[in-house]
């Protein structure tokens, strides 16, 4: 696939498609010839964009043809609509993130964890690690030591994200004290102690994710306490929203539900039939204090504090 | 484990709120599969809380630096 920004450029994707798997893979090899042409022009050599790793659900019979017919057409929309989003991008050069050599590998197959889903040009992809050295949109990194973080399964690194990498020099001040929840493989937060930050507070609702991130700062050099410190939270921070306190009180009523002493009869019929009369009744009373209920929550609903 | 909230009780000392929040949106039940990417039906709890929390825990002229995608509505956020 062509990244939305980058446009000429191969980032890795997952597909949610009902689309059916010719379609896909046509795109696909759109994709890759739009590619392989753009890297000859440049004098580079080509190479396969993607393996699409896809498991088709099986088409009922007859149904998936008006829809290939529709995702055909759709394709074909969405390659002229690229086609011109491209020749936009290419007349107004300033708009271009950079390229995506630093994540520029796809999937091969199911991909399980970030380094998988990570691949370095300039470097050898390491098990369980995400290497970030190289690329034009992490060119503020270069000449710095690399940093090598560990990641888990549970830990991931959205590729997709990378432009927010590129933008961290201009978002990080020097000096800042910065807090950073959701934290992860605590990747940007790193990078902002590298992009001048005084201190970062790391938080995750994962134990393990801040077990990882306090393991990648000391491997990285950074201080706890002094350049770091973290923690983890129970959950995403969460409202203080309260319903509102009123002196409205909610109307007591004198009746009861009737307690019966009565036993389930093994043998009468006619004892049936009263058992019958008297949950019938219990019934009435309980849609009775539904509809109390209802009126209630009227109230709630349209109060307004005094 | 202590919850985020009260973390924050203080007077606000940070200067950036860093953050690649969660926004797959998407039924409840995909929330059960993917906790660390679900974020509610439009994919924009995470952008909610995010800004409740930038209210307490950002000095004045804080800033806040976060990614959105088309994983969640672009409309639910702005709102």
């Amino acid at each position: 696939m062509l990244h939305p920004a980058w446009q000429r450029r191969a980032y890795p994707v997952t597909f949610f498609t009902t689309a059916p798997l010719e379609v896909l893979q046509a795109a696909l090899a759109g994709a890759e010839a739009e590619r392989a042409a753009a890297l000859a022009a440049e004098g580079g050599t080509a190479v396969p964009v993607a393996e699409a790793a896809v498991v088709p659900a099986a088409p009922a019979a007859g149904v998936m043809e008006a829809k290939v017919a529709a995702a055909q057409a759709q394709a074909q929309a969405q390659a002229q609509a690229q086609a011109a989003a491209q020749a936009a991008a290419a007349a107004v050069e300033g708009l271009q993130l950079g390229g995506a050599e630093q994540v520029c590998a796809l999937p091969r197959g199911l991909a399980k964890s970030e380094a998988e889903l990570l691949e370095i040009e300039s470097g050898e992809p390491a098990e369980g690690e995400l290497s970030l050295l190289s690329g034009d949109t992490l060119s503020w990194l270069q000449g710095a030591p690399p940093l090598r973080l560990r990641t888990t399964e549970l830990v991931h690194f959205d590729p997709l994200n990378t432009p927010l990498l590129g933008a961290l020099p201009s978002a990080v001040r020097p000096g800042d004290a910065v807090l950073y929840p959701g934290c992860g493989s605590g990747l940007l937060g790193l990078l902002a102690l590298r992009t001048g930050a005084a201190s970062v507070h790391f938080t995750d609702s994962l134990a393990s994710a801040v077990d990882l991130t306090a393991t990648n700062a000391r491997v990285a050099g950074f201080r706890e306490g002094r350049n770091w410190t973290a923690q983890v939270s129970d959950s995403l921070p969460t409202t203080d929203y309260r319903l509102p306190t009123t002196d409205y009180r909610l109307p007591t009523t004198d009746y009861r539900l009737p307690t019966t002493d009565y036993r389930l009869p093994t043998t009468d019929c006619s004892l049936l039939t009263a058992h019958c009369s008297l949950l019938t009744a219990h019934c009435s009373l309980l849609t009775a204090h539904c509809s109390l209920l209802t009126a209630h929550c009227s109230l709630l609903a349209n109060y307004e504090p005094r | 484990m202590s919850d985020l909230r009260a973390e924050f009780t203080d007077a606000p000392q940070y200067d950036l709120l860093l953050c690649n929040p969660p926004q797959l949106a998407g039924p409840p039940a995909l929330g059960v599969a993917r906790p660390d990417r679900y974020a509610g039906p439009e994919g924009v709890d995470y952008y909610t809380a995010l800004a409740r929390l930038a209210n307490t825990a950002l000095k004045p002229a804080g800033r806040v630096a976060l990614m959105q995608t088309s994983l969640s509505s672009f409309a639910a956020v702005r709102q």
